[in-house]
């Protein structure tokens, strides 16, 4: 049997043209028997970490390699023989994605110095990849190049006809590439003339001397594939199927899968030696894609000093425990010497001490010393710093953040500032982020402020430079919607079938979405209605099934950036994004994580930037500003509020979800804020953790515990396992695991496990529990209960740090609520309810809003004292449709000069467009001026001249009936998506009542089983995927919110009528949890 | 003279034991290959309600000096002739 390598492969990471993901075409390679595998995607690394990383897995040997795109369009294939070969294809890469301005006559590029930082009017983001030859010819060392496929340098020319050309070029790459380093490739995919491409080119290689290699051109792993690959071929050039085809765009044929060597033996018979070649070649290349070596960058502290590592040099001057934390903390005098990043760790711990724990106890410097000690051996010091550094500035220019996730585990990240919970008064467990045996780096997540988090990520840029640091790319791939609105194109099914198609559609990956349309299809009846043949329909699913997980574009990840001791681009290649100043790198998170580097999330909350807004506003308004993180979190009235569910606004605990859930669990201290958090999410629901809960803290159940020495570690939750620390406890006091084991066994209890596996894990927890005298039985059970947790355990600290978010944001709804509401509508987008609503809560807890009002609205919303010395919300223009700030700047440029006397007044000074002036005018912000109605009519004829205004006045002949109450709202909900005065409701009010219809509040004074009519405005819905297809909804009226429950079977009856209204009258009953109500609906029509 | 049937003029076709072609019947007439010229597969159209088009093509010379371009139908491996050269 012959043995051949295949060595020019695409995978879906050359993007709308190749259809397989990396891991299948590695599944494919084995079994078809390959000797070696490369990936040579399109000027592209995206896909080699978990290339190689299947490769690893299944056993066969992995070549890295990309086929470039030469200056003048043509391709070429190179592959990494060396380390250093797989650093220039890096920079060769990033280099032919560079902008074009840099080039033009340029020598050729130096890389490892900073890519420059183009000012934004002349970044280009992203630019069609083009690698000079000057470039090439810089970076070949450890490469091996073949020559390429019918667009290449060589054969190219050769199918015009021109040997002369051909053999130019292969001077050209003889001069870069030296021998043994530069192949002919030969490709037969029987095109009408590869015959005649395969002769010349066999002449050729005869000719010039230079060795020959077969290989296929793969661009799917098998021949079911080819379709997507036409389809994606069709999308990248914004046309049909057929249209593309004519146009030549299309494969000439579906060849192109993973061949057999059998079959590649067969089409070069006449030269055996490029089949032999391809295992030569693949047998030299060997590049280790693992940069743990790399990754810690280098830390430049506040002076922009840098440390350096292995400096053990003391500092003379002993440094007094009482320094407080100063933002230029450099404690070398002499700048001649330097402390190690460790010493300058543990410099910056303990001069915290003083300000975070007041009174300091042995506990405390115990902890201490054991994180430190830690940190020191897996040698992260300068990772900490450089995160202490990252929340330094940020809180230096007053950008309010926090970190999350299981870094708030750590003693040592509370002292940095890096957190804000103390993870001794939380019970909280350093091992769950760091421990000495630990096998996955570190996560560290901060969140900033939303509207200042690009200040710190330049920072990060100004500090390390573009060449170490980059943002991690996020691969967006085609979901049901995209999948289907491309494919449809593609396949010219009318817009109209493809949204018709989409409104019946309950799906969110593009599979389901097969499996969905493929029933419908078998339900003839049903087909009928989507007035297009079954046959496309039907390649319409088939395309479906094979594009799932394709990707669709690379994007930046949300706040995800590395930083890195070698330059990056000698680790992954570097695209510029469409946002100026910004560099991304090609791999995502998980390549990221795999290749062994740290990433840093740098994360935008919006809930954050609100808290720095109210905290202004109070600022202003009161002349104080209160440091909420010194909030004492007992405060009674807070608890209330959670108890009552009051908590719309406020920070996790606001959800309709979250609001069913609090008048049961009733939280009374923080640790329950923490567990709130941590239960309400899918994964606890599914896992079964929520009811065992609720029952132990209503007492319908007593808590118990499988074994005694479980209770220390599970009484915060009564016994039932809610947390992924716990868990790992449980490991180390039960299991007798170590630390590290214990989170190694957690993380392999969460992911899916064999038969065998799971009882090799078992077998081993059950063994070291009877070594702590536990018997077998208990020790199963204990163990069961471990694995059905596993799924859903949420991190401990991860939810401490939202409950204090959560606290503070309750804290400022109850002691400064227009500020926080002010806050909250001009951080919008956020949070989980519309601005409707959340003035609508507003006005129930005593801020009134105040309508939009030429003369005294900003752009945004404002406090706006009352006459009765309360704070109301003055309605901002930027929520009025078709009101820019373009035309926001215009109003207070002109109001400046002085007050708007009339309307006429109004448009003759600020010449606004018609439809700027009428959309002011129905959404009440020109009332002052008259009846909306009458203005309309006076604005009709509006007629701008150079030198004259004129504006039609209402002539006092004409009745012009004026607009009723009800029309009213009805015109700003259209406008502003709210009515400021006026819940839409209160019209229907005095008709319902009578009607007997109730309001949402009378509903929830109800008992259970009682049958109810409601009315109200809706505002959320909701069909979560663990609730088994029931659709939950939110009614709003004046007096609240209330929650409606619809099973699937009233569902698809009342569908039509739930999407098509936004005022309801559901019928139903009432259901009581606890405190908790909701209406389990079987009827409903729309309301006006 | 060249003539061309778009819709394919049925042949009955023999082939070797590895598929190569080696003579075929058009029209009741026999004709045997000379030699292959060239051949090339193609595979389109898929997505048309008239199907797809997936074909061996071969052009070939005929012991009697027709040039010719013969074609399978891959989907239902029966052989038509698609291009008559005199």
């Amino acid at each position: 049997m012959p043995e051949y390598a295949e060595l020019h492969c695409h995978s879906y990471f050359s993007l709308l043209d190749g259809a397989a993901a990396p891991e299948d075409l590695v599944t494919q390679a084995v079994a078809l028997g390959l000797h070696s595998l490369a990936l040579t995607d399109h000027d592209s690394l995206a896909g080699v970490v978990r290339f190689e990383r299947a490769a690893q897995r299944a056993g066969l040997h992995a070549v890295i390699g990309a086929e470039v795109t030469l200056a003048d369009g043509q391709h070429l294939t190179l592959l990494a023989e060396t380390q250093t070969g797989y650093a220039n294809l890096c920079q060769l890469i990033t280099a032919s994605r560079r902008p074009r301005a840099q080039h033009e006559d340029a020598p050729p590029v130096a890389l490892s110095p900073p890519l420059p930082l183009s000012p934004a009017s002349t970044w280009q983001g992203k630019v069609t990849p083009a690698l000079q030859w000057s470039d090439l010819a810089a970076h070949a060392q450890g490469l091996i190049a073949l020559t390429g496929c019918r667009r290449g340098p060589v054969a190219a020319p050769l199918l015009a006809g021109d040997e002369t050309a051909a053999l130019a070029a292969i001077d050209r790459l003889r001069a870069i590439f030296t021998a043994g380093h530069l192949y002919i490739e030969l490709q037969h995919h029987a095109l009408p003339d590869d015959d005649r491409l395969l002769r010349r080119l066999l002449r050729l290689a005869h000719r010039t001397g230079l060795p020959i290699i077969a290989t296929h051109n793969v661009h799917y792993a098998v021949a079911a594939q080819s379709r997507l690959r036409d389809a994606l071929t069709a999308i990248r050039h914004h046309a049909t199927l057929a249209q593309a085809q004519r146009a030549g765009h299309l494969p000439y044929n579906s060849s192109y899968a993973l061949p057999t060597p059998q079959a590649m033996a067969q089409r070069f018979a006449a030269c055996p030696a490029a089949i032999a070649n391809t295992v030569a070649i693949a047998a030299r290349c060997h590049v280790s894609l693992d940069f743990s070596a790399h990754r810690l960058p280098t830390f430049v502290n506040g002076q922009g000093k840098l440390g350096k590592v292995g400096d053990n040099l003391q500092s003379p001057i002993a440094q007094s425990p009482n320094l407080p934390i100063s933002p230029n903390l450099s404690l070398s005098h002499s700048p001649t010497l330097a402390i190690s990043p460790f010493h300058h760790l543990y410099n910056l711990c303990h001069a915290a001490l003083p300000t975070r724990y007041p009174t300091l106890r042995p506990a405390v410097l115990t902890q201490l010393a054991h994180e430190l000690a830690v940190i020191e051996q897996a040698g992260l010091a300068e990772y900490f710093l450089v995160v202490w550094d990252i929340v330094r500035f940020a809180r230096a220019q007053g950008i309010r953040c926090q970190g999350r996730g299981s870094a708030a585990n750590s003693l040592v990240a509370y002292l940095l500032g890096v957190t804000s919970i103390d993870p001794l008064a939380h019970n909280l467990l350093f091992e769950r982020f760091l421990s000495p045996d630990r096998f996955t780096m570190p996560d560290i997540d901060l969140d900033f402020a939303a509207d200042r988090r690009e200040e710190v990520i330049q920072y990060v840029y100004a500090q390390y430079g573009h060449s170490h640091a980059a943002m991690v790319c996020n691969v967006v791939t085609y979901q049901a919607r995209s999948a289907l609105r491309d494919l449809g194109k593609a396949l010219a099914i009318p817009v109209e079938t493809i949204e018709q198609i989409e409104r019946r559609l309950d799906a969110n990956s593009p599979q389901a979405a097969a499996d969905q349309i493929e029933q419908w299809l078998a339900h003839q009846a049903a087909a009928g209605a989507l007035h297009h043949s079954p046959s496309t329909i039907h390649h319409l699913a088939q395309l479906l099934r094979h594009i799932d997980g394709c990707p669709r574009h690379l994007a930046i990840h949300s706040g995800g950036m590395i930083i890195t001791r070698t330059p990056l681009d000698q680790i992954a290649p570097l695209e510029p994004a469409t946002m100026p100043g910004r560099y991304v790198v090609q791999w995502d998170k998980a390549s990221v994580e795999d290749a062994g580097l740290i990433k840093i999330d740098l994360l935008a909350l919006r809930t954050l930037g609100a808290i720095s807004e109210a905290l202004g506003y109070i600022t202003t308004t009161t002349g104080q500003t209160p440091d909420l993180d010194a909030l004492p979190l007992d405060d009674p009235a807070i608890y209330r509020m959670l108890q009552q569910a009051d908590t719309i606004g406020a920070f996790q605990v606001e959800s309709r979800a979250q609001q069913q859930m609090l008048p049961r669990l009733k939280p009374a201290c923080f640790e329950d804020i923490a567990v709130e958090v941590a239960i309400v999410r899918p994964g606890p629901i599914q896992g079964g953790a929520v009811h065992p809960y609720l029952r132990r803290r209503t007492g319908a159940e007593p808590v118990r515990y499988l074994h005694p020495s479980l209770e220390p570690v599970l009484a915060e939750s009564l016994g039932v396992l809610l947390f992924q620390e716990q868990a790992i406890r449980v490991a180390m006091l039960t299991g007798g695991f170590t630390p590290g084991e214990a989170d190694a066994l957690r993380r392999a209890l969460a992911r899916q496990r064999s038969e065998r596996e799971m009882a090799a894990l078992r077998t081993r927890f059950v063994t070291g529990a009877a070594a702590q005298g536990i018997d077998t039985a208990t020790a199963e059970a204990i163990f069961t209960q471990l694995a059905s947790f596993a799924g859903y355990g949420f991190c401990k600290s991860h939810a401490a740090s939202f409950a204090l978010i959560a606290y503070q944001t309750l804290w400022l709804k109850r002691y400064h609520p227009a500020a926080f509401y002010c806050a909250l509508l001009n951080q919008q987008p956020m949070g989980f309810y519309p601005p409707e609503v959340l003035v609508g809560d507003a006005l129930r807890h005593g801020v009134a809003t105040l309508p939009p009002a030429i003369a005294c609205s900003d752009w945004r919303y404002t406090l706006e004292r009352q006459e009765n010395g309360r704070w109301a919300l003055r309605t901002g223009l930027c929520i009025i449709a078709d009101v820019g700030e373009a035309a926001w700047e215009r109003i207070a440029a002109v109001r400046s000069a002085g007050a708007f006397a009339d309307l006429a007044d109004f448009c003759r000074r600020t010449r606004l467009p018609v439809d700027v002036v009428t959309s002011l005018i129905r959404s009440g912000a020109c009332d002052a001026w008259g009846e909306r109605r009458a203005l309309l009519w006076q604005v009709g004829d509006l007629d701008y001249r150079p030198d004259a205004f004129d504006l039609a006045a209402a002539p006092s002949a004409v009745d012009l009936p004026a607009l009723a109450a009800v029309e009213q709202t009805a015109w700003e909900y259209e406008l502003m998506g709210l009515s400021p005065e006026r819940q839409v409701m209160a019209h229907y009010r005095a008709a319902l009542r009578r009607q007997g219809v109730v309001s949402t509040w009378q509903v929830k004074q109800m008992e259970a089983g009682r049958r109810v009519r409601v009315a109200g405005y809706v505002v959320v819905r909701q069909r979560p995927a663990t609730a088994k297809g029931i659709l939950f909804m939110s009614l709003e009226d004046e007096s609240g919110l209330l929650d409606l429950v619809v099973k699937p079977a009233t569902y698809t009856a009342l569908r039509e009528t739930i999407r098509s209204h936004a005022l309801l009258v559901a019928e139903g009953v009432v259901q009581r949890s606890g405190r908790a109500t909701s209406v389990l609906v079987w009827a409903a029509e729309g309301l006006g | 003279m060249s003539r061309l049937w778009p819709e394919g003029e049925p042949i009955q076709m023999q082939t070797d034991a590895d598929g190569r072609p080696l003579r075929f019947v058009w029209r009741e007439r026999p004709y045997r290959l000379a030699q292959i010229q060239q051949r090339w597969q193609v595979d389109a159209d898929w997505w048309r309600e008239a199907g797809r088009i997936w074909r061996d093509y071969v052009a070939v010379t005929t012991t009697d000096g027709l040039l010719c371009v013969l074609y399978q139908d891959l989907l239902t491996e029966n052989w038509f002739l698609s291009k008559l050269y005199d």
